[in-house]
């Protein structure tokens, strides 16, 4: 034995350095909020009544577990989900009613993920919200696009961070990206973030107050919004690629673009699911700017598909007692692309026009809030509700 | 589980722990508790296959014990037939079966006969080609007298499922690594040190070598059309490296975990690319393969103590049959062909037309490694047709350009900084091709080694692929 235990102390003498390297990093990684586990982070998002914004900088982007846990514990009467395209929903938006918000923005990357995430409302694993609002992208009805995959019940609450493989490469992207230093320099979790009135978890969110507010919405970083503050004119700062990828048919989303009748029935298959648990469901299309909707309008290859795409959904859903709005640009909400972060994701205040008409288009006497109360107004400042 | 995945070191580092507590007077205690690490080891890849290993365990625990008690040479024959044809069935069932299904429905086809065959979607058990061999040797040996059976039913057990060679070797002999499980282990610095230090270099080849190596050679192999012939040709080098560096490196990683427990496994690769024939080749290349198929397959069917003619066809059959337990494609057949016919010359060629013995080294080692690596391609290719047309493509395919530069993307370093690791893995193979391992370091000072271990890890750690991939082994 006494051999042994030399052995494993000359292990550990030799083991040091790099445990004690590990052992740095490990601790930046929580003392900035980046290992922390979505559950905790949703806790975090019950104890702070301020402006929260987090986002780990190093685990990957699971929206599914960090959104799903915050949507148990906080509990939100009304929920919004869908992509990227409706992360700009704020609760905001939905003043005077006296309701909670939280935007569920990024759950959902096709339709098979709201299947899913009704089958985790229905077996009790996510909170059921009063009010369900689905916002749809056109390729989602593509024969051939899928979801994530990553709202089923094995899936929903997989935390990488719990996982010791996710922190090995983490380790070994700190190390081998030479960002040691930075770590070092990290304010800590729960500090404010560069805006000043927000505090932040996990590392973009406290380096450039990138990530998600605590309402759920997309927090852009410091650099963006400061340009946004500077000029109001500015089109295309959220990715400017989309619109090339538009005019290209590339990208994945802008190829083989055709409206399956398949996938419009998991649709309207999921409403009825929610409805028959008791939901109120909405649906809505966050607008693309006029000049993408000029290009479907007009590309040859997007023309016919453009021209009927929304045909049989609009049929699927009108047989649930549901309207979908026939606006899908700023110009049909009387504004103009300055509105948009890009050729595909609207600004805030658009983003909460679309929403009010989506409601109020919808308003019945049986809702369990009255949607004509709804006075949402676009600010003068066309991508931000809040100047933060 | 894999060697190189976080869950086998956390897993080893459990199975160490528990060992080690348990007095070494406990021995069967001790083999209990490598028993049913085994089990869980292989278990974690599917545990309805361990039912397979059980099955084969008990087959051969029991014929092993009516073997010892029969005298009667009729009865031990029929003993031994119910082994092999035991584990052999299993292996043609499981591996084999779909295999010459689709081979006797395309034999119909050709001769213009419509076919409509059967066909079974069986799951390959990870490694059932390696421990079925391993058991079979045990009742073959105790057949010819050579071993008695064991009696110790925990031990057998624990002989059959090791988990250190369970899936990919080396394929032990029952009379080299039973005996071990039946005698006391101890601890040594010296057998936990060399066990560290083989597992640190097999995990650096496997990662870092095999590993960077398929990301380019499976982007070649998977379009040939899209490259030139040269890189095609480059490519099939890489594969020549790729294939050592992730065999040799799970048989490194084998020994060494083994060693942890206090066994010692045969040594599965000595240096097999210094190889100067094609003999030469297969002493240094899976090693533990070879002298099974010679001592079980070669020498039974009449050896070299046969005329020519008769050497011939023994070597033939040999390398056809090692071929085929490769894996159940015609490829794997036509490469142990190709290793079978570079035999040929020294069996049918006087002696005297041997290059003399100053060139031998130079002129073998450039006769021999080219036509392995040319032979890889059969090996790695998808059908002799993808083969064929690789290597077409390796002569018309145009050279001088290259469009390598395309697959950067999918490997963690520079091309070039991986081809100077893999010289630079030759070159340190070369320097200590006396030592079983390299980083075998006795006469270097304590800090001198330790930098060097550092240096390994560094490179694991910056340039490794960390994702798990199986290793190619496993699939046979």
């Amino acid at each position: 034995m006494n051999v042994l235990l030399r052995f494993l102390w000359r292990g550990l003498l030799f083991s040091l350095p790099l445990l004690a390297l590990i052992g740095y990093i490990e601790w930046h990684l929580f003392r900035t909020g980046d290992s922390w586990s979505g559950s905790r982070i949703a806790q975090a998002h019950l104890a702070r009544e301020a402006e929260l914004i987090f986002a780990r900088g190093y685990f990957g982007q699971q929206f599914n577990v960090d959104k799903t846990a915050i949507i148990n514990a906080v509990q939100p009467d009304i929920v919004v989900l869908g992509s990227s395209r409706v992360m700009q929903v704020r609760a905001d938006s939905f003043k005077p009613l006296a309701a909670s918000v939280y935007n569920g923005g990024g759950l959902l990357q096709g339709i098979e993920d709201l299947a899913d995430y009704v089958t985790l409302v229905e077996t009790g694993q996510v909170h059921q919200s009063q009010v369900i609002v689905i916002g749809i992208d056109p390729w989602w009805f593509r024969p051939d696009y899928s979801g994530y995959g990553w709202l089923t019940p094995t899936e929903y609450a997989a935390d990488d961070v719990q996982t010791l493989a996710a922190h090995a490469l983490v380790w070994r992207d700190l190390m081998t990206q030479r960002q040691l230093g930075t770590l070092r320099t990290l304010p800590s979790a729960l500090q404010l973030t560069p805006l000043d009135n927000t505090v932040g978890i996990g590392w973009p969110a406290l380096l450039d107050a990138e990530g998600f507010h605590s309402d759920g919405s997309n927090a852009y970083d410091a650099e963006l919004v400061a340009i946004t503050q500077q000029d109001s004119t500015v089109t295309n700062l959220g990715d400017p690629q989309s619109i090339a990828n538009i005019q290209a048919h590339g990208a994945k989303r802008f190829q083989n673009l055709a409206t399956d009748a398949a996938k419009v029935q998991i649709l309207t298959e999921s409403i009825q699911r929610l409805q028959a648990q008791g939901s109120k469901v909405y649906v809505f299309v966050p607008p693309f700017t006029d000049e993408a909707v000029a290009i479907f309008e007009t590309d040859p290859v997007y023309q016919a598909w453009w021209a009927t795409w929304l045909e049989p959904i609009d049929a699927g859903i009108a047989g649930l007692g549901l309207t979908l709005p026939d606006a899908l640009a700023p110009a049909d909400y009387g504004l103009d692309d300055t509105y948009m972060w890009d050729a595909i994701h609207p600004g805030e205040p658009l983003s909460g026009l679309a929403l009010q008409t989506a409601l109020q288009a919808n308003a019945t006497a049986d809702s369990p809030y009255d949607w004509t109360q709804l006075t949402f107004t676009p600010p003068a400042t066309p991508l931000l509700i809040n100047a933060r | 589980m894999v060697f190189n995945s976080l869950a086998f070191f956390v897993f080893l580092a459990c199975a160490f722990s528990l060992y080690w507590l348990i007095p070494k007077q406990y021995l069967r205690a001790q083999n209990l508790l490598l028993l049913v690490a085994s089990y869980v080891f292989y278990g974690w890849w599917d545990w309805r296959f361990l039912s397979l290993i059980a099955f084969s365990s008990v087959i051969d625990y029991s014929v092993g014990r009516q073997l010892a008690h029969t005298k009667v040479a009729s009865q031990r024959k029929r003993w031994l037939a119910l082994s092999l044809l035991t584990n052999l069935g299993v292996l043609g069932v499981f591996k084999y079966f779909g295999f010459f299904v689709e081979s006797f429905a395309g034999l119909l086809t050709a001769l213009g006969i419509s076919a409509n065959v059967p066909t079974l979607s069986i799951i390959l058990p990870v490694g059932i080609s390696f421990y079925t061999f391993q058991t079979l040797s045990y009742t073959i040996d105790i057949y010819r007298e050579q071993l008695d059976p064991i009696d110790d039913v925990i031990a057998f057990f624990a002989f059959v499922s090791f988990f250190p060679q369970l899936v990919a070797g080396p394929i032990e002999r029952a009379a080299n690594l039973l005996p071990q499980f039946q005698t006391a282990r101890t601890f040594t610095r010296a057998g936990g040190a060399a066990g560290l230090q083989l597992i640190l270099w097999g995990l650096f080849k496997k990662v870092v070598i095999a590993d960077n190596l398929a990301s380019v050679v499976d982007l070649v192999f998977g379009n040939y059309g899209g490259y030139s012939g040269q890189d095609v040709a480059v490519a099939s080098v890489f594969f020549a490296v790729q294939i050592y560096c992730d065999f040799s490196g799970y048989s490194d990683m084998a020994i060494g975990t083994a060693k942890l427990f206090g066994f010692d496994l045969m040594r599965n690769f000595a240096t097999p690319y210094f190889a100067t024939s094609i003999q030469d080749f297969w002493r240094r290349w899976h090693i533990s393969l070879s002298t099974w198929f010679r001592d079980y397959v070669f020498i039974p069917l009449g050896g070299n103590r046969v005329n020519a003619a008769k050497h011939a066809r023994n070597i033939m059959l040999t390398f056809l049959l090692s071929g085929l337990w490769h894996g159940a494609n015609w490829t794997f057949v036509v490469w142990g062909g190709i290793h079978g016919l570079l035999y040929l010359p020294r069996i049918v060629l006087p002696k005297r037309w041997r290059w003399p013995r100053k060139w031998q080294p130079i002129v073998g080692w450039l006769t021999t490694i080219p036509v392995v690596v040319l032979a890889w391609i059969f090996f790695r290719a998808n059908s002799i047709g993808h083969a064929v047309g690789l290597l077409l493509h390796v002569g018309l395919g145009g050279w001088g350009t290259s469009q390598l530069a395309t697959v950067q993307y999918a490997v963690a370093l520079p091309l070039m900084m991986l081809s100077a690791i893999v010289i630079g893995l030759f070159v340190v193979e070369y320097l200590q091709r006396d030592k079983a391992c390299p980083l075998f370091l006795p006469n270097w000072p304590v800090l001198g080694r330790w930098a060097a271990y550092y240096g390994v890890i560094a490179l694991i750690l910056f340039y490794g692929k960390v994702n798990a991939t199986p290793f190619i082994y496993f699939q046979f």
